[in-house]
């Protein structure tokens, strides 16, 4: 989900790996604060940030400290590093002794050893302390999901969204539930309450495409095709939205029986394997050395659809 | 399995007649831990790429697809159509992972992809779970199970596991971090850059951990 930030926060070349051992102190500062900001999950990444370059002169980050002190405490239960988030707890502890900040990471820290019943406990009392503070009902929603309780975070998810309807992260997590569940209609009505709220935003587009798509028959079809164009209208460089136009025209070309309808569906799928083409060209054969091969596959591609 | 307490020992042998014997090979084998690896909040789908000679099914390669639960169409198609005309008969079936670690329950989009790909090649295609809760490093378990379609439903099938070979070698791999380079079919559509046959990161793979074809 978070792939496009990543995207644009590291647009240089992506395909070689940072040794994040040997960045610099300001460096880290700053790549902690994007991803905290992002929300991005990258949890192994921070925890190596933090010891092996911020946390040596971790005085000098000044009041961002406790801040990163929350983020590290969150990568280190992520990563199962269960001294690391204690040492966490325990200095964001002794400097706001009573915070509900710190009780809700004291929880985080009951649900990854499996304390379940302990950590609903504290976010039960966070809950009724703030009950305008959604992260607390986020978190009981985690709870049921790490116990595979699928039918019962469904039913939170729902009693959340009738205090919080306007959260999309919410309405993607629904989705996913419904499409574990197997029921497509429902995770495309997620889709379009995201759509509501973020009415820029291609990926949900893309996403209401792919989903129209798997559902098939002409109508659904069709449907997939007009948010894939919309995706790419919004994005013009999203690949993903370049080959489900592909698709959703290829599919069309071969099933229906207006010819007309049949001679445009096949002209926009060629086209859609030209820009695919112009895009796979500028790709370094260094990086990526299978680029070539799938230039053939499309050509071929080219061949048969055009054929049609 | 559940209920082999139930069955005398004599009958043991009759409940599992299995058609295939499956053995992965060291490259694919690490490389879908490495999957795993790289995304430890995630279910992984990949392809599996091999030969099969009478009952004995050899993985040879893998291509890791997607690292969410319920892969949707367009993706699995576009990959199955490159990954069919570029290995054709030799794609053989499917991996994946269940994104927690202990739900062993069979994935249905991995039925279900599995499925197609029998169709596409008109050949039983195996599938292949990793069991999350052997992913472990000292592990020297086989974290695989394989699985094979008999009639409508899908029924374990015997797994044939050399671990002991190259486990050695696969630890040096994850101690280097390496899963960091893996990419999937998902990463290679957010940039085309990615290469999702993971072509050098096999031959560093392969000289990392000394594992012999």
């Amino acid at each position: 989900m978070f792939s496009k930030l990543i995207q644009e926060f590291f647009p240089r070349d992506m395909t070689t790996e940072t040794d994040w051992t040997q960045i610099s102190f300001e460096e880290g500062r700053q790549t902690l604060k994007k991803w905290r900001e992002c929300g991005v999950r990258r949890s192994e990444e921070v925890v190596e940030i933090w010891e092996h370059v911020i946390s040596r002169s971790s005085a000098s980050l000044g009041d961002e400290r406790w801040a990163v002190l929350e983020q590290v405490c969150i990568a280190a239960l992520d990563s199962a590093r269960v001294d690391l988030a204690q040492e966490c707890i325990d200095q964001l502890h002794a400097q706001f002794p009573k915070s509900n900040r710190v009780l809700k990471l004291k929880a985080m820290q009951f649900e990854s050893t499996e304390h379940y019943k302990n950590a609903l406990e504290i976010y039960d009392r966070l809950v009724e302390d703030d009950p305008n503070n959604n992260s607390y009902r986020k978190r009981r929603v985690a709870v049921l999901l790490a116990q595979g309780k699928r039918l019962d975070a469904i039913k939170a998810i729902n009693d959340y969204l009738k205090i919080f309807l306007n959260d999309p992260e919410a309405w993607l997590q629904l989705h996913e539930l419904f499409l574990q569940e197997n029921d497509i209609a429902k995770a495309v009505h997620c889709l379009e309450e995201c759509v509501l709220i973020q009415p820029l935003n291609s990926m949900y587009f893309r996403r209401l495409g792919d989903l129209r798509y798997t559902q098939g028959g002409a109508e659904n079809i069709d449907y997939a095709r007009r948010y894939y164009e919309r995706a790419l209208k919004i994005n013009p460089t999203d690949l993903r939205s370049q080959y489900g136009i592909l698709l959703s025209n290829n599919q069309i070309a071969s099933t229906t029986k207006n010819a007309a309808e049949k001679k445009k569906a096949g002209l926009a799928a060629v086209e859609a394997i030209d820009e695919l083409v112009n895009r796979y060209q500028k790709v370094s054969p260094q990086n990526n050395p299978e680029s070539d091969g799938i230039l053939n596959c499309l050509e071929a591609m080219k061949v048969t659809v055009g054929s049609k | 399995m559940r209920f082999s307490f139930i069955f005398p020992p004599l009958f043991q042998n009759l409940r599992f007649q299995m058609k295939y014997q499956v053995e992965t090979q060291a490259l694919p084998y690490s490389t879908i831990i490495l999957h795993c690896l790289k995304y430890p909040s995630k279910g992984v789908f990949g392809l599996l790429i091999g030969n099969k000679k009478g009952d004995k099914v050899t993985i040879t390669g893998c291509v890791p697809l997607s690292h969410e639960s319920t892969p949707l169409a367009p993706p699995l198609e576009l990959a199955t159509s490159l990954v069919h005309g570029k290995f054709g008969a030799s794609l053989v079936g499917v991996y994946f992972s269940n994104s927690t670690p202990s739900d062993t329950s069979l994935n249905v989009y991995a039925t279900r992809l599995a499925d197609r790909i029998s169709n596409v090649t008109s050949s039983p295609a195996v599938l292949v779970q990793v069991m999350n809760e052997r992913l472990v490093s000292d592990c020297e378990q086989d974290r695989l199970v394989a699985y094979e379609k008999d009639g409508e439903s899908w029924k374990e099938a015997k797994t044939i596991f050399q671990g002991s070979n190259f486990l050695r070698g696969l630890q040096a791999v994850i101690r280097k971090k390496l899963y960091r380079e893996l990419a999937d079919f998902e990463n290679h559509l957010d940039n085309p850059e990615f290469d999702f046959y993971n072509t050098n990161l096999s031959n560093k793979l392969v000289q990392v951990a000394e594992f012999r074809s």
